[in-house]
């Protein structure tokens, strides 16, 4: 063969309206020298008549009025037989074109072959086992964040109250500074306060990294999927749980998240229910409280709250939708389950860094703000003895105005100005309660025994060999996820100042049931207004009189579930 | 001078720059996801003594350019006025894939079918017929798997008899707005 | 073709997944894509990829930590 023919014999033929149109239509724009040196006519015809913004643009420059009013004759004449959808008409018998070309061209297996992704999601979106799959990996993603972070928690604990305190400590007194108010704010505002929370950075590191191992590898496509099966059988019509995944990182993207809800009840009723979604911020409290509280089973507590979290929001939900929300139409939608693959390091890597990036920008900004306020507060003595920075944290400014909503709290069983505080200050940020029970509990007095001197050197060789064994502490805990036991029960501390303090005070607030108390302190936090910012989203979103009943309705569900977990607790205790 | 120019185009990642660089020895960016080639690649392939040049273009789905960088393939196809349009198919997803061929159809653009990752659409279980395709739309079709080197050759052939055929005078090599 | 995306998508109940729509309408997942965008271009379907917040993260985000956190979000396609 010499030579061989490239141009198609087969053009596809549109519905004879349209063909008519497209010989008439290219005839007329024929006429036109500068068109038809560009474009091929026909081809020209088709793309005006489907809509095309830019030929159309060029067909006016170029063709002058003449074609573009023979543009606009040929649609007027296209429009009684297709109305407005004349594209649609178009692109459809396109399809059909190519459809029809494709079942000549192509023999589909009779039983298409089942991949990797498709085997996997029989069994992990099975009616059925989808929701405990769910929830197992739930189980192990918070025994990881608790257990394998731990040993790094109080390695930087260590580091922040040891080593960077005494350098602090002596740069001051080389300036001749120490012993002052400076040195009562650094150690007891910022370090305590900022520190109390930097200290949770690998809690907050192991759930991103959870996070985006879920994410990368597809799986967090496939639990929305399956928990939006189970809101739609319980009568919850509309993807509210997609933005609702959202909210176990952060609640604020996931109040703008629901933007995507089309109809603007789903709108509001998600917006209402996100927030109930146990966010990353508040994960430090859980652990801080759960370690002291139920350090043999922190994971349990921190996965219960999460679950508890998930159920309240399915509950008010279903509540809601009953009464206030009526029987809208329900939202049909389709979900996008990306192919299974293995998370790539790089991916996970860049997630966990741009997250915890994040939480660290709001440590130095909101954290700082809030420690160093409460540090003012706390210093300023209302009655009693002490001057400035010298009195008893009993009688601050602080202690003053916690104490006037401790009464609200006290049926819960932490009505202690301690507490109280430190949930008031949580308004603001759920890191900030953690911060503020640091400082508040931060017992004075006994000075930790003078530590030895040390040099610099020493002490970073310190840091270094406790990293080293924080790591090794953390590997051994892996296998406990799955079960196994490796590392021996470590014989438990006598509790340190904080520890003993907290302990000391939830006790005390509720008669001798302080691990009871506590309980209810986390559903607390786990249910009241997740911060400012989240107001301030719903106020966006939903306009002031949603944001109050968010806020007030928030805070009312908080305080029935703290209370019935204390009083329903100690009756049956 | 070069004697003849040859277009590749066709949708996202079916592995056009795979096939170029292939063909042309240079090393345009390669991965697996859509969207990578922005910009139109030129390179050069000598058959027979005969100069083709060799463009790689962004993928694109249609030829109603939604985004810059399908207006920038589908300039070239319209107006760039190619010896050939070497549309290359994934033929894992042939459906998909043909409806920009039969966008192209509709240009009367000359044209010749690469069904590319014929390793994947075997290991699917679909068997692909290219002599239909092949009679019925007129042009020639070729299987491949670019990434193993297969059907290469095939195309090279194809490209060196066209080189071969005396051209017919082109109407004035214009170039879209 | 083109209206029965539309149809099935009206008519169905729950959350449905790509592919499970792809199998009910007996079409390529790739074409029911492709037939997916140009619905979203004609403003009938609405893709939550490109819808406010999800792919710019631009100005609906004001002083939140937040934007990082909504990529975890997956894709979905809803009526208008
Ligand atoms: N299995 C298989 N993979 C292939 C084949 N050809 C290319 N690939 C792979 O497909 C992916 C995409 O290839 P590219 O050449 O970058 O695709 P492209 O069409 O240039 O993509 P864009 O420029 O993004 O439109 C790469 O990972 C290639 O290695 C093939 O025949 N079989
Ligand atoms: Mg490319």
């Amino acid at each position: 063969m010499t030579s061989i023919g490239l141009t198609p014999s087969l053009r596809m033929t549109y519905a004879s309206p349209i063909e008519a149109e497209l010989t008439r239509l290219s005839e007329d724009l024929g006429h036109c020298p500068d068109l038809v040196a560009r474009y091929p006519m026909r081809w020209l015809a088709i793309q005006l008549l489907e809509g095309d913004a830019l030929l159309q643009a060029e067909v006016e420059r170029l063709g002058g009025s003449v074609a573009s009013e023979a543009l606009a004759a040929s649609r007027m004449r296209l429009e009684t037989h297709y109305g407005e959808d004349l594209d649609v008409a178009m692109v459809d018998q396109r399809y059909r074109f190519v459809h029809d070309l494709a079942a000549q061209a192509l023999t589909r297996p009779k039983t298409p072959s089942l991949t990797m992704s498709d085997r996997v999601d029989r069994i992990v979106t099975n009616r059925w086992l989808g929701i405990p799959i769910f929830l197992g990996l739930m189980w192990v993603v918070f025994k990881l964040t608790t257990d394998v972070a731990a040993p790094f928690v109080d390695w930087i604990d260590a580091v922040l109250t040891g080593p960077v305190s005494h350098w602090i400590i002596s740069l001051l007194s080389i300036t001749g500074l120490s012993g002052g108010w400076l040195e009562s704010l650094l150690i007891d505002g910022v370090i305590a306060g900022v520190g109390g929370v930097l200290v949770f950075i690998p809690v907050l590191f192991s759930l991103y990294f959870a996070l985006a191992i879920l994410e990368d590898s597809g799986y967090m496509a496939r639990s929305a999927f399956v928990m939006d099966r189970l809101m739609h059988r319980l009568g919850l019509h509309g993807k509210s749980f997609l933005p609702m995944i959202v909210g176990f990182g952060c609640s604020v993207p996931a109040i703008y998240a629901t933007r995507t809800l089309e109809n603007e009840r789903d709108r509001i009723l998600t917006g209402l229910l996100v927030p109930f979604m146990s966010c990353s911020a508040r994960l430090p409290v859980y652990v801080l409280v759960a370690a002291i509280f139920f350090p043999t089973m922190a994971g349990l507590v921190i996965f219960g709250l999460y679950l508890t979290g998930i159920l309240v929001a399915i509950g008010l939900g279903i509540l809601l939708k009953h009464t206030l929300f009526g029987n809208e139409l329900p939202t049909p939608f389709v979900i996008e389950l990306p192919p299974y693959r293995l998370p790539t390091l790089r991916n996970i890597w860049q997630q966990m860094w741009e997250r915890t990036a994040a939480f660290l920008q709001h440590a130095w900004t909101i954290i700082l703000g809030t420690s160093m306020l409460i540090w003012l507060l706390l210093a300023l003595p209302v009655s009693g003895e002490g001057g400035f920075a010298e009195t008893d944290v009993d009688q601050s400014a602080f202690a003053a105005v916690s104490g006037v909503v401790t009464p609200v709290f006290a049926p819960l069983g932490f009505g202690s100005w301690e507490t109280s505080g430190a949930l008031l200050t949580g308004f603001v940020a759920k890191e900030v309660v953690v911060s503020t029970m640091i400082q508040v509990y931060n017992v004075p007095g006994e000075e930790e025994e003078e530590a030895v001197a040390t040099t610099f050197g020493e002490d970073l060789l310190a840091i270094g060999g406790s990293f080293v064994s924080a790591t090794s502490d953390a590997l051994k805990a892996i296998p406990s996820i799955i079960g196994i036991n490796l590392a021996a029960e470590e014989d438990e501390q006598a509790p340190d100042g904080l520890t003993g303090a907290i302990r000391q005070g939830f006790d005390a607030s509720s008669g001798g049931h302080g691990a009871l108390a506590a309980l209810a302190f986390l559903v607390f936090v786990l249910l009241y207004t997740p911060c400012m910012v989240a107001v301030a989203a719903a106020r966006q979103e939903f306009g002031s009189r949603w944001m109050w009943v968010s806020i007030i309705g928030q805070f009312v569900i908080a305080w029935l579930a703290a209370l019935i977990v204390f009083q329903g607790g100690r009756f049956f205790l | 001078m070069a004697d003849l120019t040859i277009a590749l185009a066709g949708n996202p990642n079916v592995g056009k720059s795979t096939l170029f660089n292939a063909l042309t020895g240079k090393h345009q960016h390669v991965g697996n996801w859509p969207g990578k080639t922005v910009a139109k690649q030129e390179g050069k392939l000598i058959i027979e003594g005969k100069h083709l040049t060799i463009i790689d273009l962004p993928g694109t789905y249609s030829l109603s350019a939604h985004s810059p960088e399908e207006e920038i393939a589908r300039n070239f196809i319209v107006c760039g006025r190619p010896d050939a349009v070497v549309n290359v198919l994934d033929a894992a997803n042939l459906e998909r894939n043909l409806y920009l061929s039969a966008q192209i159809l509709e240009t009367g653009a000359p044209m010749i079918l690469v069904l590319n990752m014929t390793d994947v659409a075997t290991a699917r279980g679909l068997q692909i017929h290219p002599e239909v395709l092949s009679t019925r739309l007129g042009i020639p079709v070729i299987t491949m798997a670019a990434s193993r080197g297969q059907g290469l050759s095939e195309l090279k052939r194809l490209l060196a008899t066209l080189a071969r055929t005396p051209r017919e005078a082109m109407v004035g090599s214009s170039v879209c707005a | 073709m083109l209206q029965k995306v539309l149809q099935a998508l009206e008519e169905t109940q729950g959350p449905v997944s790509l592919d499970e729509l792809s199998r009910q309408l007996e079409l390529d997942v790739g074409v029911l894509e492709g037939m997916i965008d140009f619905w979203v271009r004609k403003g009938k379907l609405k893709d939550s990829r490109l819808a406010a917040c999800a792919g710019g993260c631009g100005n609906c985000n004001p002083g939140a930590q937040g934007c990082t956190f909504d990529r975890g979000r997956p894709r979905s396609i809803t009526l208008t």
